[in-house]
C-alpha cells in the first residue's frame, strides 16, 4: 500500500492547516502521481498544452474564385511539433483557440471580397470577410475549436473574387496561422 | 485559363454570384497540392456539372 507523508519545513515558523469544508458527504481527494507543486485558486499559472505560430515568408497568390489552401512555410514556434504539411493536428485532446489572418499586397477594387477560412477536417468551420479598396485590405478569423487529439486537424484557406493580382503579403505581421490549447478535454 | 474561365466558357450565362462562397451554388477549390483548381461543390439548380471533356 502506498502512503501519504506530510513533511514540515525546518526553516519556516508558520503552521499549514488543512481544513475540511462544511459538508456532510464523504469525499476523496486524489493526489497527482507525479512530482510538483499543487495549485490553489490564488496561484498564477499557464497551460502547457500545444501551441503554434506560422506565417508566410514570401507573398502568396490566390486562385481566382476558388477557396485556396494557404501553405505556410515558416514557424515562429511549434511547441509540440503538431504543425506539418500546412495543417495543425494536435496530439493532445482539448479546446484550442485557432486564428488565421491575411493582408493583401496592394489596394484592390471596391468590389473585392477576401474571405479567410478555418477548415477543420476539410470543411469550413469559421470564416470572415474583408471587402473594399483600402490599402493593404485584409481579414482575420478566430474561433475556439475542439480537437480529439488524434485525427482532427485544421488548415487555412482564402478566397477572392478579384481576377488578377491578388496576393497575400508575406511576413508574420501580414499572414499568420496560430493556435494554442485553452482547455483540456 | 482558370477553371472559372473554362466553366464560364461552357456556361456563359452563369453569374459570378453563383461562385461566391456565401449563397453561391458552385464552389471551386485549390488545395495547393499541384493539382490546380477543382469543383468542390456543384449545386446549380438547372445547369449540369460540366464534364471533364467540356472543361478540357
Amino acid at each position: 500500500m502506498s502512503a501519504v507523508q506530510i513533511q514540515g519545513n525546518a526553516s519556516g515558523t508558520g503552521t499549514l492547516t488543512i481544513a475540511a469544508p462544511n459538508t456532510n458527504t464523504n469525499q476523496t481527494l486524489t493526489l497527482p502521481d507525479n512530482t510538483g507543486t499543487l495549485l490553489s485558486t490564488a496561484s498564477t499559472f499557464a497551460g502547457t498544452g500545444p501551441a503554434f505560430s506560422t506565417y508566410l515568408s514570401a507573398n502568396f497568390s490566390l486562385s481566382f474564385n476558388a477557396n485556396t489552401k494557404v501553405t505556410f512555410d515558416t514557424e515562429d514556434f511549434d511547441t509540440n511539433n503538431n504543425f506539418a504539411s500546412n495543417r495543425f493536428t494536435p496530439t493532445v485532446a482539448g479546446y484550442y483557440q485557432i486564428s488565421v489572418g491575411f493582408g493583401l499586397t496592394a489596394a484592390q477594387t471596391s468590389s473585392l471580397s477576401l474571405i479567410v477560412y478555418i477548415y477543420k477536417n476539410g470543411a469550413s468551420v469559421g470564416q470572415a470577410i474583408g471587402t473594399g479598396a483600402a490599402s493593404f485590405p485584409g481579414s482575420a478569423v478566430s474561433k475556439l475549436i475542439y480537437f480529439n487529439g488524434s485525427t482532427d486537424y485544421v488548415e487555412a484557406y482564402a478566397y477572392t473574387n478579384v481576377a488578377a493580382g491578388v496576393t497575400i503579403q508575406g511576413g508574420s505581421a501580414f499572414s499568420f496561422f496560430t493556435g494554442a490549447m485553452i482547455r483540456a478535454a | 485559363m482558370t477553371l472559372y474561365d473554362k466553366i464560364k466558357t461552357v456556361y456563359p450565362e452563369l453569374q459570378e454570384s453563383e461562385f461566391y462562397p456565401i449563397g453561391g451554388t458552385i464552389q471551386l477549390q485549390n488545395d495547393s497540392d499541384g493539382n490546380g483548381d477543382y469543383i468542390a461543390k456543384w449545386e446549380h439548380p438547372t445547369l449540369a456539372r460540366p464534364t471533364e471533356e467540356q472543361l478540357a
